[in-house]
């Protein structure tokens, strides 16, 4: 199984009072959908949008983005 | 997995899409109407050269329109309006579909020179051009189209 960059963008936005995807993706300058992608798996944020999530957080980029084999992991 | 419905740039590119074949429809129509006349008073080189100045102000005319239209008709019916931000993903899929289109263009003009060189006749010189300019914008939008779907 190839390896794929993994998120829990998801999961985060759940623990940090369960914020919206718009939020996110307003607090992130980007669209809804931009985000929901990323979500999927289905886009990969170029650096500085990673950094940017993981700031918006506040949790160092590596709990938010791995590079591991499988599936989808999304929490 | 469920996918998320049309955005804003998929029905632009739809709408775009109506747009290319309509006006390129007329063209092709008029240069049909112009090769079935035996004795046409245009030379083939002022029809040809009318045809392309005319298709690029028909395309801006009858896009701005259309644009305009299916942003009132969009808004009316959804609420939704025209995206504020271009963000990294929407700027890669431009670029991937303007790569695209820009092959298919030179593609094109590439094998309309051939022809040229060949057969050697202008009329299917301009036929050939005329074509890799509509195949060029369909590629873009049908590319905008697929790379939005996938990454929905």
């Amino acid at each position: 199984m190839s390896k794929k960059i993994q998120n829990k963008v998801r999961a985060l936005r759940f623990e940090n009072g369960e914020m919206t995807q718009e939020q996110l993706a307003s607090v992130t300058c980007v669209t809804r959908q931009t985000i929901a992608a990323i979500e999927n798996n289905k886009y990969s944020p170029s650096l500085e949008l990673a950094f940017k999530i993981a700031d918006t957080f506040d949790v160092p980029i590596s709990t938010v983005f791995s590079y591991a084999e499988g599936d989808d992991v999304r929490d | 997995m469920k996918k998320q419905q049309l955005s804003y740039y998929e029905k632009r590119s739809i709408v775009s899409i109506v747009v290319l074949l309509s006006v390129y429809s007329s063209m092709f129509y008029d240069a049909f109407v112009y090769y079935q006349l035996d004795n046409p008073q245009q030379g083939l080189l002022n029809f040809w050269g009318n045809q392309f100045l005319e298709l690029f102000l028909c395309l801006i005319v009858v896009y701005l329109v259309a644009l305009l239209a299916f942003n009132l008709i969009n808004k009316k019916i959804t609420g939704e309006t025209r995206p504020k931000i271009t963000d990294e993903r929407d700027n890669s899929i431009e670029l991937t579909a303007i790569h695209a289109s820009f092959y298919t263009l030179a593609l094109g003009v590439f094998v309309a020179m051939l022809t040229g060189m060949w057969v050697e006749t202008y009329s299917l010189l301009f036929l050939i051009i005329l074509s890799s300019f509509m195949a060029s914008g369909l590629v873009a939008d049908i590319i905008r189209i697929a790379l939005y779907r996938k990454s929905s």
